[in-house]
C-alpha cells in the first residue's frame, strides 16, 4: 500500500518560498492561487521572540474531509499511490470541499482563466509594440499555449489523468476547485524522469521537505524522520480525523503564534488584474530633478 | 537513472534527452539552432520535450540550471544536483524569473531618446547598426581627448569577460589610456572587502568553514539572505542548517530584525542599528580582560607584534630595520618590522626572531632612543576602555549579552588546538561570523575591522571551522591592497584632484570602493570635488546597473544623471535610470541568451559552467557579449579587444589563443560561441560537451590552497612565521598614514572633519566616534535600517509580476511598542521622513506599517527593491515606496572607503497626520 506524502524539517526551512514559486510555475496556476503556501510567523513578546516558517501543502489525508464532502466525487483519493485529486470534468465548483477541508488548501476559479495569468491570459498584451516593435504573441507564435493558460504552461497537464482518464492537473479552468496534486503529472509520467519528486521537494534549497511513501520505511521522508528523531513531530489540526500524510519535524506552533508577512500582505489579485486588464497608458511617478 | 545517496532519482541530463526522443536530434549548439526567428511566426508547434543546461539569470550567482523546454518555450527552470552551491535548488527569484522571460514590456529594439532627459523618456527605434555608429563616434572623440570624460557604470556581473572586461580593457589599450571603472559595491558590501584588503590581504566577503563550525555569530541578515560573495542565500542556509543537524552549531544573530535569521537563531541580539563598532569594541574586551588571547597567531602572523613609535616623527608608524624591504612594493610580508625579541633581549626584524614565543606582544622599549611599544600593547591599552557597560549606553545591547556571547566564543575558540584534515595539521578553531550588507554603514569599514579582531584575537582565522575573510576561490594572498599601501607609503600620490566622480585615489577618497552613490554628489557640485569634468562632458555606459532606483539618494542621482552628455543604458527593460536619463538603450536578452563562462564554489568544491540560451533572444535583444563585440567595433578597438578575450577567457599561452581579430569569427554571435568553445577545449572538452548537460567540479583538498589560508605558507622560508604567505594587519598603520596625508590636504583645501565627518576614522585600530546621524533632532526617533527581502534582488526582479504578488511592498516594520506609540497597525498607511544631520534636508516617503516583535523598539525596518516604473504596469503593480529616496548620500552617509551608509534617523506619522 503505497501513501505519497511528506515529513517537512522546520528546523531546517528558513520560510524563502521558492517552494511556494515552484509550485507556481509547474503548474501554471493562477493569481492568488498558491497550492504550496508558506506561514511565516512569530511567537513571542520581544525580545524573547522566535520565528518560524512553515509550508503547507495540500496534506493528502488519509480521510480526506473533503472527498466525502464533495457531492459528485470529483474530489476523490486515488488508491494506487493515496493522491487526493480533483477531477476537473465532473467538479460543478460547489465548494463543498473548500469548506469541508480545515487546511485551506482548495481554491475556486471563478475569474476566466486568463485573467488570473499575469497579464499573459490574452492573445494582446498591453506591452505590445512598446520599446521597440513586436509583441510577445507574435514571437511565440504557434508555440503559443492558448486557452488562457501562460507562456510557462507545460502542455503535460493536458494529458488525461488515471485511474478516471479526465483532466485533474495543472490550473483548473474556470468555475471549478484546485489544489496541491503532489504533482500528479511528474509522478505518472515516465518519460520526463521526475516520478517521485514534487517542484516544492526538488527547489527547496535546505531539503527542508521530503517527499515519498509514507508506508515505505525505507522513503526519504520515513529516513529523515528517523535521522531527527530527537526532535519532536507534530501533524496539523490532529483532532479533526482527517490523519493528514504530512508530517512536521519541530515544535508545534504555540497559541499565541502570530502570522507575520502572510498572504495578506500578498497582491490583491483583483486589483492587480484589474491593473493588468486596463493599464495606464502613460507613467505616472513625478520624477524631480532638483534645481 | 540511478539512486543517489538520498534515494532520489538522479536524473541526468543525458537520461532525459534520450528520453525526450527526438528533440535532442534536432539541436545544434545554443543559439545556432534559430528555434524561435525574429521575423514573424515560429516553425512548427512541436510538442517535443527538450533540456537545456543553462545558468539562473535574475540572481548573482549564476546557479547552474536546467531551462525545461516544451518546443520552442521555455516552460520551467529548475536547479542543477550537479552545482556544489545549490544541489539542485534554485530561490524564489530563480523559479519566478521565467515570467520576465516573456515580459512583454521588454526592450525589443535599440531606442534612441527623443525628448530632454529629466524625465520619462519618448523613444525611436532605430538599428543596431545605427546605434553603435552614433555611439562609437561619441566614444571615440571622447577617448580621444581625455578617457577620464567614459565612466563604464556595471551593476551585476554577469560573465564580465566579454563586457566590462574585455571591452574596458581593450578600449583603454586602443587610446592607451584608461576610462573610469565603477561597480555598484559602496551601496552592496564593499566595506567589508576593503576591510580583508586593508587586513588579510584578500578579497571577497566572509565564509564560514561550516563543516567544523560549533559557534557561529551572524551579524546583520546574512546567515539567510544577504550571502557572501558569490554564495548567494542558497550556500549559507543550507550548510547552516547541516551545520545545526550535524554537528549542534550553536548561531547567534546580532541584528535589529529577527526574521531574517529565522529558525538557526539560538540567540537574537537586537542591536541599535549603526552601534556594531561598540558592540565589537566590548565583545573584544572582554576576550582581552578573559584572556582569549591566540598568542601563537598573533606573533607569527600579524603585525601585532611590531613595534610602533610612540612619539616623534615617526609616531603611529611601525619602526623598520635600515634595509627593510619597501612596505608598498612587499605588500605582502615586507621584512625588516621590528619586534622586541626578549631572548636576545633587543628588537629585530620580525622573520628574524628566535621563536615566536619570544616576540614580545607587551611591554614599552626603545628604539634608537625613540620609545615604541608593540601594537597589541597600543591595543590594550585603548580597547579597555571599551567595555560592555559603555557599550550597553549604545547599542542597547545588555552588557551580561556581551560578556556572555564573548565568553562563549572564547571557550568555543579553543585556542591551542589542532586538528589534522587531508593529512595537514591545522589549528582548530570552530568559531566563525559573518557580516556582508551590514558593513554598509557610516563606520562600516572600522566596524568590520573590529568585528575581524574578534577572531584575530583567538586566532580563528581561516584555520578550521572559523571564518575565511576572502572569496575561497583565491588560493593565494591578493593584491588589491597594493594601491592602498603605495598611497601611504608614498603620500604623495594622493592629491586634491580626483580622475572622476567617485574621487578615488584623491583626497576624498584614497580607498575607494567606487562611487555608485557619491558620483552623483560629485557630479552635482563639480567644483566642490575638484573633477576634471562635469557631467555635460562626460559618456556614461551603464550595464546592468540601474543608479536611479538603486543608488541613494534618488532625487540627487536623477539630477546627475540627467545632466551626462551621454548615457548608454544596456539593459533588458527600460530601467528607470534609462528612462530618466538615457539616450539610447540597447536590450540585452535576459536568460534567452548564451553567456559564459561563469560558476562559482561553495568552500568546498567549485564549478563551471555556461548558460546555453533557454530560447533564442525575444525580438530584436541580443546577448551582452555581443553587444560589447559590436561595440568594440564601433570605437576602432576590436583588434584590442580579440587580444585581451585571450587574457579574459585564460586562452593566453595555449593554442586557442586568437592571434588577432582576423581569426575571430566576423560575426559575434559566431565570435561568441568559438570564444566558449576555445575556453572549453583549454579545459579539456568543447563547447558541445557542456550542451549536453556537463558541468565541471573540482573538489577541493586542503592544502591544494582553497581550503584554509593557514597553509599558504607552508613551504614559504619563514620557518614558524608567516604561516598565510603575507601579514595580516592586527594594526592598520596604513589607516595612520592615509589619515596623516587626507588631513594635511584637507587643512591645505580648507575642509575638516565638518565637512568631511569620515575622515576622523583614519586610525591604526578602529575607534568609536558618534554616526553623524546621531546629531539628527530628538523627534527622529527611530533609526531606520535597510536590507533586500528574499523575494527581491536589486531592481530587476521589481517587474517581476510571480514575485511582486507575494511581495508587492516594501512595508515599513515597527515593534508593537513603537507602533502603539505613534498609533498605527499592521496595514495602516504612513509616512517615514528622515534627516540628513550633515545638511539638514529631510525626505520622506509613504508607506504600509507591518508590526513585528521581530523588531526592536526604536528602529523602522524599510526593505529595499520597491518603488519601479519600468512600464505602466509594472509602476502600479509596485505599491513602492523606494527606500533609497530617504538615504541620504555624501559626507555623514559615507564612509571614508566611499562605501554608502543605510542608516539614517527618522520619523513615522500616520498619514496625514495624528488621528
Amino acid at each position: 500500500m503505497t501513501q505519497l506524502g511528506m515529513a517537512i524539517d522546520l528546523e531546517r526551512c528558513y520560510g524563502c518560498r521558492a517552494c511556494m514559486e515552484a509550485c507556481k510555475v509547474e503548474n501554471s496556476t493562477p493569481r492568488g492561487a498558491f497550492w504550496m503556501h508558506v506561514f511565516r510567523y512569530e511567537e513571542g513578546e520581544y525580545p524573547d521572540t522566535e520565528q518560524t516558517n512553515m509550508p503547507r501543502p495540500c496534506q493528502h489525508c488519509s480521510e480526506p474531509s473533503c472527498a466525502s464532502a464533495c457531492p459528485t466525487s470529483a474530489r476523490f483519493k486515488r488508491e494506487e499511490d493515496g493522491i487526493v485529486l480533483t477531477d476537473y470534468d465532473r467538479c460543478i465548483g460547489c465548494r463543498y470541499c473548500e469548506i469541508g477541508c480545515p487546511y485551506g488548501v482548495n481554491y475556486a476559479q471563478f475569474q476566466h482563466p486568463g485573467e488570473g495569468q499575469y497579464g499573459h491570459g490574452h492573445s494582446e498584451n498591453a506591452g505590445d509594440d512598446t520599446f521597440g516593435s513586436g509583441s510577445l504573441a507574435d514571437e511565440l507564435g504557434d508555440e503559443n499555449p492558448g486557452g488562457g493558460k501562460p507562456p510557462w504552461h507545460d502542455p503535460i497537464h493536458d494529458q488525461d489523468v488515471e485511474p478516471r482518464g479526465t483532466k485533474m492537473s495543472g490550473p483548473q479552468p474556470e468555475g471549478v476547485m484546485s489544489k496541491c496534486t503532489m504533482c500528479v503529472h511528474r509522478q505518472d509520467n515516465e518519460e520526463r524522469g521526475e516520478q517521485g519528486t514534487t517542484a516544492c521537494q526538488q527547489t527547496c534549497p535546505v531539503d527542508a521537505i521530503k517527499f515519498g511513501d509514507m508506508e515505505d520505511p525505507e522513503s526519504e521522508p520515513r529516513q529523515h524522520l528517523r535521522d531527527k528523531s530527537s526532535s519532536s513531530t507534530f501533524k496539523l489540526l490532529e483532532d479533526r480525523g482527517t490523519e493528514p500524510n504530512v508530517v512536521y519535524i519541530g515544535d508545534e506552533p504555540d497559541d499565541d503564534a502570530r502570522a507575520i508577512e502572510d498572504a495578506e500582505s500578498f497582491k490583491d489579485p483583483e486589483e492587480a488584474i484589474e491593473i493588468e486588464q486596463n493599464p495606464p497608458e502613460t507613467l505616472s511617478t513625478d520624477v524631480e530633478v532638483k534645481e | 537513472m540511478q539512486r543517489n545517496d538520498s534515494g532520489n532519482l538522479d536524473l541526468t541530463r543525458r537520461d532525459a534527452l534520450k528520453a525526450g526522443g527526438t528533440a535532442a536530434a534536432l539541436l545544434g549548439l545554443g543559439g545556432t539552432a534559430t528555434h524561435l526567428t525574429t521575423t514573424g511566426k515560429a516553425q512548427s508547434a512541436s510538442l517535443e520535450y527538450e533540456e537545456v543546461p543553462t545558468a539562473c539569470w535574475i540572481g548573482k550567482m549564476d546557479c547552474s540550471a536546467t531551462a525545461k523546454k516544451v518546443g520552442n518555450r521555455v516552460v520551467k527552470y529548475e536547479g542543477n544536483p550537479d552545482d556544489p552551491r545549490t544541489e539542485g535548488s534554485l530561490c524564489p527569484k530563480g523559479q519566478a524569473q521565467i515570467e520576465q522571460v516573456y515580459n512583454p514590456y521588454r526592450v525589443k529594439a535599440p531606442l534612441k531618446r527623443t525628448n530632454e532627459k529629466g524625465q520619462h523618456g519618448e523613444w525611436q527605434e532605430i538599428s543596431w547598426d545605427q546605434a553603435m555608429d552614433e555611439i562609437g563616434e561619441d566614444l571615440k572623440a571622447k577617448m580621444k581627448d581625455d578617457a577620464r570624460r567614459v565612466v563604464f557604470q556595471v551593476g551585476r556581473k554577469k560573465s564580465p569577460q566579454w563586457q566590462e572586461d574585455a571591452w574596458v580593457t581593450g578600449t583603454n589599450n586602443r587610446y592607451d589610456d584608461s576610462m573610469e571603472k565603477y561597480g555598484h559595491g559602496a551601496t552592496c558590501s564593499d566595506a567589508i572587502y576593503r576591510a580583508q584588503e586593508l587586513m588579510f590581504k584578500t578579497h571577497g566577503g566572509s565564509e564560514t568553514d561550516f563543516e567544523n563550525c560549533e559557534y557561529f555569530i551572524g551579524w546583520g541578515h546574512n546567515m539567510t539572505q544577504g550571502g557572501g560573495a558569490h554564495l548567494c542565500q542558497i550556500t549559507w542556509p543550507k550548510q547552516i542548517a547541516d551545520a545545526r543537524d550535524d554537528q549542534g552549531m550553536k548561531t547567534v544573530a546580532i541584528d535589529p530584525q529577527r526574521r531574517n535569521s529565522g529558525p538557526y537563531t539560538d540567540e537574537w541580539v537586537p542591536i541599535q542599528p549603526g552601534t556594531d563598532m561598540a558592540f565589537w569594541l566590548a565583545f573584544n574586551s572582554v576576550l582581552v580582560r578573559e584572556g582569549y588571547i591566540d598568542e601563537e597567531y598573533l606573533t607569527t602572523a600579524t603585525n601585532a607584534p611590531c613595534l610602533v613609535a610612540t612619539e616623534g616623527e615617526e609616531e603611529g608608524h611601525i619602526l623598520r630595520t635600515d634595509d627593510a624591504d619597501d612596505p608598498a612594493e612587499e605588500w605582502d610580508w615586507a621584512d625588516g618590522e621590528l619586534v622586541y625579541d626578549e631572548e636576545a633581549g633587543e628588537p629585530v626584524a620580525h622573520e628574524a626572531a628566535s621563536a615566536p614565543e619570544n616576540v614580545a606582544l607587551r611591554g614599552t622599549y626603545e628604539v634608537d632612543g625613540v620609545e615604541a611599544k608593540p601594537a597589541f600593547q597600543l591595543y590594550l591599552d585603548q580597547v579597555q576602555q571599551y567595555d560592555p557597560e559603555w557599550a550597553e549606553e549604545i547599542t542597547d545591547v545588555p552588557a551580561d549579552t556581551i560578556e556572555n556571547v564573548a565568553i562563549e566564543w572564547g571557550e568555543n575558540a579553543m585556542i591551542g588546538s589542532t586538528t589534522v584534515v587531508d593529512g595537514v595539521e591545522i589549528p582548530y578553531r570552530p568559531v566563525g561570523t559573518h557580516g556582508y550588507h551590514v558593513s554598509q554603514e557610516e563606520m562600516g569599514l572600522t566596524s568590520s575591522m573590529a568585528q575581524y579582531h574578534a577572531s584575530q584575537l583567538v586566532g580563528a582565522i581561516d584555520v578550521v571551522g572559523s571564518t575565511r575573510p576572502r572569496k575561497a576561490k583565491y588560493d593565494a594572498p591578493q593584491d588589491y591592497v597594493k594601491p592602498f599601501r603605495e598611497q601611504a607609503f608614498n603620500p604623495e600620490k594622493i592629491t586634491p584632484n580626483p580622475d572622476g566622480p567617485d574621487l578615488a585615489g584623491s583626497m576624498f577618497h584614497p580607498i575607494s570602493s567606487t562611487g555608485y552613490s557619491q558620483s552623483h554628489v560629485s557630479l552635482n557640485n563639480p567644483e566642490k570635488y575638484n573633477l576634471p569634468y562635469g557631467p555635460d562632458e562626460m559618456t556614461w555606459i551603464v550595464q546592468m546597473a540601474n543608479p536611479v532606483m538603486s543608488a541613494p539618494q534618488t532625487d540627487t542621482v536623477i539630477e546627475s544623471m540627467s545632466q551626462i552628455d551621454n548615457v548608454v543604458v544596456v539593459d533588458p527593460w527600460m530601467s528607470e535610470t534609462a528612462d530618466v536619463a538615457g539616450d539610447y538603450v540597447l536590450p540585452a536578452a535576459t536568460a534567452d541568451k548564451l553567456q559564459g563562462p561563469t560558476g562559482g564554489w561553495d568552500g568546498y568544491a567549485d564549478l563551471e559552467h555556461i548558460r546555453f540560451p533557454s530560447m533564442d533572444p525575444l525580438w530584436n535583444t541580443k546577448p551582452d557579449a555581443e553587444i560589447f563585440i559590436e561595440m568594440a567595433k564601433a570605437v576602432d578597438a576590436y583588434e584590442e579587444y580579440v587580444l585581451d578575450i585571450n587574457d579574459e577567457l585564460g586562452l593566453d599561452g595555449t593554442e586557442y589563443a586568437y592571434s588577432g581579430a582576423d581569426e575571430a569569427p566576423a560575426d559575434p554571435s559566431e565570435f561568441l560561441r568559438d570564444g566558449l568553445d576555445r575556453w572549453a577545449r583549454t579545459k579539456g572538452h568543447d563547447l558541445e560537451w557542456f550542451r549536453d548537460g556537463n558541468v565541471i567540479t573540482n573538489e577541493w583538498e586542503v592544502g591544494d590552497g582553497n581550503r584554509y589560508a593557514y597553509t599558504w605558507g607552508m613551504d614559504n622560508d619563514y620557518g614558524e612565521f608567516n604561516p598565510y604567505d603575507c601579514k595580516h594587519s592586527f594594526y592598520s598603520e596604513t589607516l595612520v598614514r592615509l589619515g596623516d596625508r587626507v588631513d594635511e590636504l584637507m587643512a591645505q583645501e580648507g575642509f575638516d572633519e565638518s565637512d568631511f565627518p569620515y575622515i576622523q576614522d583614519y586610525n591604526g585600530f578602529p575607534t568609536w566616534r558618534q554616526p553623524t546621524m546621531f546629531d539628527s533632532p530628538e523627534e527622529y526617533d527611530l533609526t531606520t535600517f535597510s536590507w533586500h527581502q528574499i523575494e527581491h534582488k536589486q531592481s530587476r526582479s521589481a517587474n517581476n509580476k510571480l514575485l511582486n504578488e507575494i511581495a508587492p511592498r516594501s512595508s515599513i516594520r515597527l515593534n508593537p511598542e513603537d507602533a502603539g506609540r505613534i498609533g498605527v497597525e499592521t496595514g495602516d498607511e504612513v509616512t517615514i521622513e528622515t534627516h540628513n544631520a550633515q545638511t539638514g534636508e529631510t525626505y520622506s516617503v509613504d508607506g504600509v506599517v507591518m508590526i513585528q516583535d521581530g523588531i526592536k523598539p526604536g528602529s523602522a525596518g524599510l526593505p529595499g527593491t520597491h518603488g519601479t516604473w519600468k512600464d505602466p504596469e509594472n509602476e502600479e503593480l509596485d505599491e513602492g515606496p523606494n527606500v533609497n529616496k530617504v538615504f541620504p548620500s555624501g559626507p555623514g552617509y559615507i564612509a571614508f572607503s566611499n562605501d554608502q551608509s543605510f542608516h539614517v534617523r527618522a520619523k513615522v506619522e500616520p498619514k496625514g497626520g495624528d488621528n
